[in-house]
């Protein structure tokens, strides 16, 4: 009996795979040349998206959210120093592959550490953990040059950290104008 | 406009039943041709008219009417003219769910508003005021799924307490005890932060004992809160830092990360910490985005006081403001002392917020309950209503000094010119001072008195 139904699962999944549904981001994306990969924002649970030390009046939003984002105007800034701490969980396993910070040149972040799926992360133990990934930015990221990470190392991807270590400058006060976030599901 | 118009009448119909329990139905008759006056008619818990409230009236917006069609409604009634209620004036409460209130709030409603009362009492007319006043209602039934209609800036906040059990909070310098007196304030607290947004959770700590205990996880259950009250014992000495650090920590675990996060802290005992530690710890809540409330009372020695002024120096400007409120030792309850205070103002949609006392507050007791306050009502029985007539009040004065100061303005011109201004600008001081004069005789001569209050 078990048989028979293992037979018609694999008949089932055969049907399937002769008349493809096409979900266009799962299923085409392998084959799209990297510079055209997904952005992630889409599948980001905003409810539980959690920024520390930012300023109230310029807020995480001002960079994740799109329309916002595109807006230089509008930046994430840091409140009480320069760091700042973002935890972005997702509403699917996702896989990163790069990622666009943009700053101004002066306030811009220099130093990103990348975290994946780590949980209840504060400043007190930012450095407890190894970075999955760190970038120091460049001018030219800053500008919105996008930033390949180890790609190996984001592939399950439930929730991301970011912590912005310093910027720049050296001044009190980081300021962010947009993050993208780009892979795959 | 007119569906709109229907769905207020129905909404107010329809949910007359339910929602009475929480409400109290506005009534004013006609006298004369022109003037109006309001009386306010409680259905709960018994039927009865405040005297000397006279020029006070509530309006009722029920929960399930929705922001639009007030909205609306207001707004045609403060453009359309009014012959027969000119010149009378009327402070007026409006009750409505939180909801409504950020809409209407964003309209900037300050001059006149006029509303059709329907039923349960026929005959109603419409009522004119001067000024509408924005006061949140009792815990209003709740608008379908929580969380659906609940604009931005209802503050979504989990909020931890901490309450000082050292033995410096058995001093009886509050009314009745320092430690009675905070129980009664967190009570008022939890109410408001509830209703301000109803997935708003709050938790309770105490700093004092052996060591910092959290007494109530994040919670949104009144029960919960008022027992971890109970089983506090007063003991031992406050530990400032440590409790602000668990309740930290308490606070990043938080179930739901899109809560805002705050500490409010209650202090009377000295603090040992010093200064130094004491900003460090500032900066640290500062930089986990933790907003904290320091209410300071009891020992208000310069020490004490320059420590916690230091504290909110530097963490000032952080998420959603933290405040600090000193209070000293009086005859008022601490909890009325919060009230004034911007820790519960928010962002200042809601002014009065809801006593928990208030539902067994005695309605016989009048005047006697606050200090000074003398509207002829309890204001421990109605909060709200009192904050409203204060406001009222303050307003009101401030008025009378411009005016005043603008007559003698004009007074200092040529004669004929004083006249001709005096005439006009006078009116409506007239008007005040007789609204008030007439308030005056209301408390001597009860309910039936002061017929002739339209004066113009």
């Amino acid at each position: 009996m078990g048989k028979l139904w293992n037979l018609r699962i694999v008949f089932l999944r055969l049907q399937y795979s002769v008349f493809p549904i096409p979900k266009f981001p799962s299923f085409f994306l392998g084959l799209l040349p990297i510079h055209m990969r997904v952005d992630l924002m889409d599948f980001i649970d905003w409810s539980g998206v959690e920024c520390l030390n930012q300023s109230t009046s310029h807020s995480l939003p001002n960079a994740l959210k799109q329309g916002y984002r595109e807006d230089d105007g509008l930046n994430l800034e840091s409140d009480a120093d320069e760091q700042l701490l973002m935890y972005i969980p997702f509403m699917q396993v996702i896989k990163l592959h790069s990622i666009v910070v943009k700053g101004p040149e002066e306030e811009g972040p220099k130093t990103v550490k990348l975290y994946s799926n780590k949980e209840h992360m504060g400043f007190g133990n930012v450095n407890d953990y190894p970075p999955s990934d760190t970038a120091v930015l460049s001018p030219d990221n800053l500008k919105g040059k996008p930033v390949v990470l180890k790609y190996v190392k984001f592939q399950n991807v439930r929730s991301l950290t970011i912590f912005i270590e310093d910027n720049q400058s050296g001044s009190d006060i980081t300021k962010v104008q947009k993050i993208a976030l780009f892979g795959t599901t | 406009m007119t569906t709109g118009e229907q769905q207020v009448n129905e909404s107010e119909m329809g949910t007359a039943q339910e929602v009475e329990a929480n409400t109290a139905w506005l009534s004013f008759t006609e006298e004369g041709n022109k003037a109006i006056r309001c009386e306010w008619l409680h259905l709960q818990p018994i039927e009865k008219s405040v005297a000397g409230v006279r020029t006070c009236c509530r309006l009722i917006v029920s929960p399930s009417t929705g922001a639009a069609p007030i909205r609306n409604r207001l707004q045609t009634d403060l453009a359309g003219e009014d012959a027969e209620t000119k010149g009378d004036s009327c402070c007026c409460v409006l009750l409505a769910a939180p909801v409504c209130l950020a809409a209407l709030s964003a309209q900037r409603l300050a001059c006149r508003c006029s509303w059709h009362g329907s039923s349960p009492l026929r005959g109603y007319k419409r009522v004119s005021c001067r000024q509408v006043i924005f006061a949140s209602a009792h815990p209003p039934p709740r608008p379908g799924p929580p969380g659906r209609h609940i604009p931005p800036s209802m503050v979504l906040e989990a909020t931890i307490i901490i309450v000082d059990n050292s033995e410096h909070s058995r001093n009886g310098d509050y009314v009745p005890s320092r430690f009675e007196a905070q129980i009664d304030a967190v009570n008022l607290i939890f109410s408001a932060k509830t209703q301000a947004n109803p997935e708003s959770s709050v938790g309770l700590m105490s700093m004092g004992g052996a060591q910092p205990e959290v007494l109530t996880t994040l919670t949104t259950d009144h029960g919960k809160v008022i027992d971890g009250l109970h089983r506090t014992k007063i003991k031992g000495r406050s530990n400032f830092s440590v409790a602000l650090n668990v309740a930290g920590l308490a606070l990043k675990h938080r179930q739901n990360k899109s809560q805002h996060q705050r500490i409010i802290v209650f202090t009377c005992s000295p603090i040992a910490e010093n200064e130094k530690d004491f900003v460090k710890l500032a900066k640290r809540m500062k930089k986990n985005t933790i907003a904290v409330d320091i209410v300071a009372f009891g020992d208000l020695d310069s020490d004490t006081t320059k420590k916690v002024g230091a504290f909110h120096d530097a963490i000032k400007g952080s998420a959603d403001g933290s405040h600090l409120a000193i209070i000293q030792p009086g005859p008022n309850l601490l909890s009325d002392s919060i009230v004034a205070t911007d820790i519960l103002a928010g962002d200042g949609a809601h002014y009065g917020n809801q006593d928990s006392s208030g539902g067994g507050g005695d309605h016989g007791g009048s005047g006697g309950g606050g200090g000074g306050f003398d509207f002829g009502i309890d204001p421990q029985a109605d909060p709200e209503l009192a904050l409203a007539l204060r406001m009222s009040m303050e307003e009101e004065e401030k008025r009378r000094q411009r005016e005043e100061e603008a007559k003698a303005k004009a007074e200092s011109k040529t004669s004929l010119e004083a006249v001709a201004e005096d005439g006009e600008g006078s009116s409506a001081a007239a008007d005040g001072a007789a609204s008030k004069d007439d308030n005056n005789k209301d408390k001597k001569d009860g309910p039936g008195a002061g017929d002739s209050m339209d004066t113009s």
